[in-house]
């Protein structure tokens, strides 16, 4: 079933005021499509999921499911969450303290009256393929982290959801189970083909899950794509620096036009604006980025190559992030290459520079994220 | 060592003395219950016997099992409804978002400590009119809304402990609202249930000035003005029938108590989420 959002939005009033937690979110989900939300704690994720899910009440906009219509304000309809056969994962699991393992996943079907026989088995058949057959008449304290996750999906999926939404579902888990849990998470909706809504802060798990993510901020969706899409064609510097294992290298720089190109300067490297580009110079300026895995030491051929400064290695076993001083722009360096000293000969191309228009607060923009 | 010994003495001292002070009248209440004479310092008279308890059951004129019944029934009726309306109530404030909700709790709560005497002309005017005097609900009704706001108070603290994210996973699994708090919630809040229960049910049959001025005899008299009234029966103080009256009404609170107490058991919420 696909999913649909029209200008859909939340305001929550509080003695400080107003609060847009969702603001005109307009989205299509595809039938079985794996989705991800993604944004900076704050930003009305998990309100955007509470909509979708019935246990808020949109301020103003349209939700449809398939060819139905949820829930809308202006026409005052609102299916409660009972009635729109959606399940859900929460970040701490929400299970049932009072009720065992075979009672909380049977919980959906019982509250259905569907009869004892038939609970039996659907409960079996999902306990065998989340691997909890064993667990099934222990009380949920005495689960680990790891089994109280598989037992809360269990719960969600056993009766046969045309929606799963999953709020954070891997953050409470160690680092190593997070892992195993994302493929098994990913190879489970791919076998069950279940329209699935993902909302996570984490980049790394909405890159390595989702088919398409939309990356929110305050309340707005800033952009919609694939991985490979937002990777490559970050709509803005918000974006750029969000996506990525370690954020992307970003300068404001000056720009030198004459008759036929423009160059932004770093130091004393000229860098050409591509023509496409040079709508985005603003009073002469322009931010530049470089994500530092495209940067590279000692390069035999590169666009551009400059003798920087190490300041700082940090060792990630295979990799050494590099913190190098050219001027007074620093570079994050993404690198395998360990033959470097206190001077270090980095180079880069043309085909791997990102361009974005330059933003009067750009700190407030960036949610702390620093642009040097 | 020397130190941890001492700590461990000092603290049986303690208990000692505080136990010895609660319990001393009890046992005093016993001894004499199941004395020929009341005089528990002249040695010489003490005799074990049941002619208390025989005598005062046996009396009709005394009324004792009437006050014992009177008190049980409007007891459990005043819990039973102060407990739901402050479950409901308590329920609403935890989860609903409305403006003020703190002040109002303290409002509920400033409004139980209004001394009873200064209420006592207006009820008693009250139930003149609606003809209640010397029945049931003329003591039920004071009784409930005097302990709703304890009730409502040790409700609201347990609800709160409860997260959110039950009732929203209830709610997304198919419950509507009350079949969430009744399925879900409710269970979890059983050792809250229980014991605003019981404070409620305890404070309702200690509770003397009410029951004093609104009952006139045995057809609604609670158990704490019917010992009062043993001395005006017979002149002189029947010591050992006011014992064994009290040790007799004691007795089905103690089973209560003792039945319900083990329901007041902690961490019931455990598991439910990480914290």
């Amino acid at each position: 079933m696909n999913l649909r959002l029209i200008n859909l939005s939340k305001i929550f009033y509080s003695i400080r005021g107003k609060i847009k937690a969702v603001n005109n979110v307009n989205l299509e989900i595809q039938a079985g499509e794996f989705f991800v939300i993604l944004g900076p704690s704050g930003c009305g994720k998990s309100t955007l999921l509470n909509l979708i899910a019935g246990l808020e009440k949109p301020t103003s906009g349209e939700i449809y499911f398939g060819k139905n219509l949820i829930a809308s304000k202006e026409k005052n309809v609102f299916i409660p969450p009972k009635d729109r056969n959606i399940a859900m994962v929460f970040q701490n699991y929400a299970l049932y303290p009072h009720l065992s393992v075979f009672e909380n996943i049977a919980f959906p079907l019982k509250i259905q009256k569907m009869d004892k026989d038939k609970i039996k088995k659907e409960v079996e058949k999902v306990a065998e393929m989340l691997n909890i057959k064993d667990l099934l008449t222990a009380r949920p304290a005495e689960l680990s982290g790891g089994q109280k996750q598989r037992v809360a999906i269990a719960r969600a999926l056993v009766r046969k959801p045309s929606v799963f939404l999953l709020d954070e579902p891997l953050s409470n888990l160690d680092a190593q189970l997070r892992i195993s849990a994302r493929a098994e998470i990913k190879s489970l909706q791919k076998e069950l083909g279940i329209t699935t809504i993902y909302v996570t802060h984490d980049q790394v798990e909405a890159m390595s899950l989702g088919k398409r993510i939309a990356v929110m901020r305050d309340g707005k969706i800033e952009q919609v794509g694939t991985p490979e899409e937002l990777y490559k064609n970050p709509k803005n510097i918000f974006i750029a620096q969000f996506i990525g294992r370690i954020p992307m290298n970003l300068f404001v720089v000056d720009v030198v036009e004459d008759k036929n190109s423009a160059y932004g300067l770093i130091k004393d490297l000229k860098i050409k604006i591509p023509d496409e580009k040079r709508h985005l110079i603003k009073d002469k300026k322009i931010v530049i980025g470089i994500r530092p895995e495209d940067l590279f030491i000692n390069p035999e051929k590169a666009d551009y190559v400059f003798l920087g400064e190490t300041k700082l290695v940090e060792s990630w076993g295979r990799e050494k992030l590099i913190y190098v001083k050219f001027g007074e722009y620093s570079f994050k360096i993404l690198s395998k290459d360990e033959t470097f000293g206190k001077k270090i000969k980095i180079g880069f191309n043309q085909r791997n520079l990102y361009f974005f228009e330059n933003i009067e607060n750009r700190n407030q923009i960036c949610m702390g994220l620093t642009i040097s | 060592m020397k130190e941890e010994k001492l700590i461990k003495i000092l603290f049986f001292i303690a208990t000692l003395f505080v136990l010895s002070f609660c319990l001393i009248p009890f046992l005093y209440m016993l001894i004499i219950s199941f004395c020929k004479s009341w005089d528990i310092f002249s040695l010489k008279e003490i005799e074990f016997t049941f002619s208390n308890y025989i005598k005062i059951l046996k009396d009709p004129s005394l009324h004792c099992l009437d006050y014992i019944k009177n008190s049980l029934i409007i007891s459990g009726i005043s819990a039973i409804f102060s407990v739901f309306v402050a479950t409901l109530g308590a329920y609403a404030i935890s989860r609903l978002d409305f403006p003020f909700k703190f002040s109002i709790l303290l409002f509920i709560l400033a409004s139980s400590m209004f001394p009873q005497i200064s209420v006592i002309g207006f009820l008693f005017k009250l139930m003149k009119i609606l003809n209640f005097i010397n029945t049931y609900q003329a003591l039920i009704l004071p009784y409930i809304s005097w302990s709703i706001p304890i009730s409502l108070w040790i409700m609201v603290s347990y609800f709160s402990k409860i997260p959110k994210d039950l009732d929203k996973s209830a709610l997304v699994d198919g419950c509507s609202w009350f079949q969430a708090f009744l399925k879900i919630i409710l269970p979890l809040t059983k050792p809250g249930l229980v014991s605003a229960g019981l404070l409620s049910f305890l404070f309702s049959f200690n509770e003397f000035l009410f029951a004093l001025i609104l009952t006139i005899d045995y057809h609604a008299r609670t158990v704490p003005v019917g010992i009062a009234m043993f001395q005006g029966l017979h002149g002189e103080l029947p010591w050992g029938s006011i014992m064994a009256f009290t040790a007799l009404s004691l007795l089905p609170v103690i089973i209560i108590v003792t039945l319900f107490q083990k329901h007041i058991m902690q961490g019931l919420t455990r598991g439910a989420i990480k914290e």
